[in-house]
């Protein structure tokens, strides 16, 4: 039994290595990249976890009194939300108002006047490929007015999709963040 | 008797034990790999798509899902490599659209989907992209120069390929590195891509024929307390800095001292009001916090700035401060009386310091304010004529939004988390919190504006970008030729309008085609008498008062040479045919509805320019063109591209060209739809 297994013994660090090796690169060392991040200079993956819990620790015991926090209240809008609420003032607010009211300065002249997008009735009402639909063809298109025009040939399908999503975040109470530039 | 061969036995079996440990020991690694949180993760996918699978071919496609690490491998950009999307599995599949982390389908950005095999991951959220752990690629994992950038910050990331100013669908990044410029951050330090950036505060020599020296100190002291919304910021300064200071520019002579010998007479309070009205001065200042906000606010001007300098200022505001943005208006010597009498008597504030004794500073005081000049690196926003003083006094940030946290001071501030963009926060909210004896001056930034200036300066990473993954913005330098040139500057016409992508932005409308879009005569007569174009805004084109001749060169210049060949000039050569009128006038009300926006005939909305004059104003070719891509104009048009043929844009053109005779027509036929 002796000599079966022990012959192989001198060769399994070599073998074991080029295992360990394989088994870094999660088992599949085809592309040169994955090859170098084996061999590169990466972060020691296991000693890096320690490291952090470490860090963590001694933080928090430093600060047992504070716990330590940003500066910055967190942010009310997501990324697709903020670049919605750019369009929604570039383009729309004039007539829809700034928190979506219906309220804007060009709505005195409109008949009928601009939809309040704060409704919470009208919010159920529509979905968001109906919201996106009227945004595209328009009020006219729709069988509603002529007011409201087309934007599908201004706007491209993300920006149309980022400005429903930002009419969706519109409350009907006087919010008291209103405080935009 | 076996001596030597009972030592051998034992020698094997040291051997093997130890080759049994060092399996063992191997071992662990294979293990611990078959316990990694992807497997789980790639296994929980596998179950959502076969769960989701609504054909045979997506059957078989989950089925043939196997569980492996996923990477991006970009050669072309900085041999980039990231395996987020070993965990990330639903970043390209829209199935996955509100799925929870880690299947979420990736929300929809400029280059989401459809960028991944360009851009990776890491290259806009940061973090560790080769690790396959949460841990280790999204944590703040010690010593590793680029942790993962918070969610509100992402936008920080467009800035390192997109060089702009204005970068699209960043809106944040392009509010800070606008922010950056007007708050003056340059002024005392180096920062790339802002190497070019000049100071609009004024130049601070005379200061002693122009205020009284009351006003001066409580201004250094808090310049909030004066005007709350000038971004002069608030050095903090001791009252024995301040009167230093104060010596220190009260004694710097004037670059065009003025006469205080002459006498001036009592001017027409109400004709002077009238003027600044009419003057419509508030298109770049403000009046107690309305108006455009460019330029200074002008409430209390009359209590910090005395009647002569006013006068004299207002007269030729280029002979005071070279580079200011302030056009020279044409006033008479009667117009600046009236007009300095109203400002002097009426934009007054009863709660600024009022004006003692006259002022002679020591010269002791004045050595001590010109220390305290360098020390605060004053010179870093305003010169003085005549010296040449050291600017940039600050750090160089040069790479600030790649630095790793371990380089960072945090002095006192241990109630901070230790990352980059909370250290960032605090710096440019409460600069002097850090430690004693800091020069940093405090800005009262709202929270809005802390966030949009750290994505900004998150943005500078130092990191070297291959050209073809570079954009840069708009570079415009342009010159404006000869006299033309001569009287651009004169009425500071780049401070408001664009040519060739060169000036600001006041004014909307580039004038770069101007000479395609509107007739010569028009033009004079608006250069002579301005009216309001759009309503709706209270940024309108001022009356310079310049004269009948100046106006006519101008208008004849842009004619002919701001001219884009692609517009057609006139379509209508003899004249709009009546029928093509007839059909726009019925295009104009019923389908497009134009009258949402456009004033015509004393009805429609106030938002875009009123149509009345388009006849003797616009030229018929340039409608038509217009309309068929009002984009193609500015991209950022609000007009809607309505996506018309040329036959309709035509009919429109042919409307509003022949108005008001067409709409009679429309209006007895449509029942006077306005």
């Amino acid at each position: 039994m002796k000599p079966a297994f022990l012959a192989l013994s001198p060769l399994t660090p070599l073998l074991l290595s080029c295992l360990v090796g394989a088994l870094a690169c999660g088992g599949e060392s085809h592309t040169p990249a994955a090859a170098a991040a084996a061999t590169a200079p990466a972060p020691p993956a296991a000693s890096v976890p320690a490291a952090s819990d470490a860090t963590a620790d001694s933080t928090a015991d430093s600060t047992a009194t504070a716990a330590p926090a940003s500066p910055l209240p967190e942010p009310d809008l997501g990324y697709n939300e903020r670049q919605g609420r750019v369009l929604f003032q570039h383009y729309c607010a004039t007539c829809h108002g700034a928190e979506g009211r219906g309220d804007g300065l060009n709505s005195y002249s409109l008949d009928p006047k601009p939809r309040d997008l704060s409704d919470p009735t009208f919010q159920a009402q529509r979905s968001d490929d109906d919201l996106a639909s009227i945004v595209r063809i328009g009020g006219g298109a729709a069988g509603l007015s002529t007011g409201m025009p087309p934007w599908g040939h201004t706007l491209n399908e993300r920006q149309i999709h980022n400005l429903v999503l930002y009419v969706r975040t519109f409350k009907p109470e006087p919010s008291s963040d209103g405080t935009d530039q | 008797m076996s001596d030597p061969n009972g030592s051998s036995d034992r020698l094997w079996l040291g051997f093997a034990i130890s080759s049994v440990l060092l399996l063992v020991v191997l071992a662990v690694s294979p293990v611990k790999d078959y316990f990694r949180e992807y497997r789980g993760f790639q296994n929980g996918y596998k179950s959502r798509l076969l769960a989701a699978a609504g054909t045979s071919k997506e059957l078989a496609a989950a089925r043939a899902e196997t569980v492996r690490v996923r990477q991006i491998w970009i050669p072309k950009l900085n041999d980039h490599v990231d395996r987020c999307t070993t965990c990330h599995l639903g970043v390209e599949n829209p199935k996955m659209a509100g799925a929870e982390e880690p299947y979420r389908y990736h929300p929809l950005t400029p280059h989401t989907p459809g960028g991944f095999a360009k851009f990776g991951c890491v290259s806009c959220h940061r973090g560790q992209g080769r690790a396959t752990t949460r841990a280790e690629a999204h944590g703040d994992v010690a010593d590793w120069d680029s942790p993962l950038l918070p969610l509100r910050y992402t936008e920080a990331a467009c800035g390192t390929c997109h060089q702009g100013d204005v970068v699209p669908e960043a809106a944040l990044l392009s509010r800070g590195r606008a922010l950056i410029e007007r708050a003056g951050c340059p002024g005392c330090h180096k920062l790339e891509r802002h190497e070019g950036w000049k100071s609009v505060a004024p130049e601070l020599d005379g200061l002693a024929q122009k205020t009284h020296v009351e006003w001066l100190r409580g201004w250094l002291k808090e310049p909030r307390s004066l005007r709350p919304k000038t971004w002069m910021p608030n050095f903090h300064l001791s009252d024995d800095e301040v009167a230093a200071l104060a010596a220190f520019l009260w004694a710097q002579p004037p670059r065009h001292p003025i006469d205080p010998s002459e006498a001036l007479p009592e001017g027409d309070f109400d004709r002077g009001k009238t003027l600044f009205r009419e003057s419509r001065c508030i298109s770049c200042h403000t009046i107690d916090g309305r108006g455009n906000g460019s330029a200074p606010e002008l409430g209390g001007i009359g209590s910090a700035a005395n009647r002569a300098w006013l006068m004299a200022f207002l007269g030729d505001p280029h002979a005071f401060q070279p580079a200011t943005a302030m056009p020279r208006y044409d006033f008479t010597r009667q117009d600046l009386l009236d007009l300095t009498t109203y400002l002097s008597e009426d934009l007054v504030d009863p709660s600024a310091p009022a004006a003692g004794e006259p002022y002679r500073p020591p010269l002791k005081l004045v050595q001590a304010g010109q220390e305290l000049y360098h020390k605060y690196g004053c010179a870093g926003c305003h010169q003085i004529a005549g010296r040449n003083d050291v600017a940039q006094i600050g750090p160089d940030l040069t790479g600030i939004g790649g630095k790793p946290v371990a380089r960072l001071d945090f002095g006192s501030r241990d109630d901070l988390p230790r990352t980059l963009p909370d250290w960032l926060a605090a710096k440019v909210s409460e600069p002097r919190s850090f430690r004693e004896g800091l020069k940093m001056p405090e800005f009262g930034f709202t929270p809005d504006q802390v966030e949009a200036l750290v994505t900004a300066l998150l943005s500078y990473d130092g990191q070297t970008i291959p050209e073809a993954y570079r954009v840069v913005g708009p570079t415009g330098h342009y010159q404006p030729p000869g006299r033309f040139g001569a009287l651009v500057r004169r009425y500071r016409c780049l401070s408001c309008h664009q040519m060739e992508g060169t000036g600001g932005d006041i004014s909307t409308a580039p004038l770069t085609a101007e000479g395609s879009k509107v007739s010569g005569a028009w033009l004079k007569s608006y250069l002579l008498k301005p009216r309001a174009i759009r309503p709706v805004l209270t940024d309108r084109m001022i009356p310079l008062r310049m004269p009948d001749e100046e106006a006519g060169f101008l208008a004849d210049f842009v004619e002919n040479v701001f001219v884009d060949n692609d517009i057609p000039a006139e379509i209508f050569p003899d004249g709009a045919p009546a029928e093509e009128a007839e059909r726009g006038g019925r295009l104009y009300y019923e389908r497009f509805g134009c009258q949402s926006c456009h004033q015509l005939g004393g009805n429609g909305g106030y938002y875009g320019p009123a149509l009345d004059d388009s006849p003797s104003k616009l030229k018929s070719g340039w409608i038509a063109w217009w309309l068929q891509g009002p984009q193609r104009w500015r991209p950022d048009v609000r007009c809607p591209n309505f996506g018309m043929d040329a036959t309709d844009a035509r009919d429109l053109a042919a409307f509003l060209m022949t108005y008001p005779s067409a709409a009679d027509a429309v209006g007895s036929a449509s029942g006077g739809q306005p």
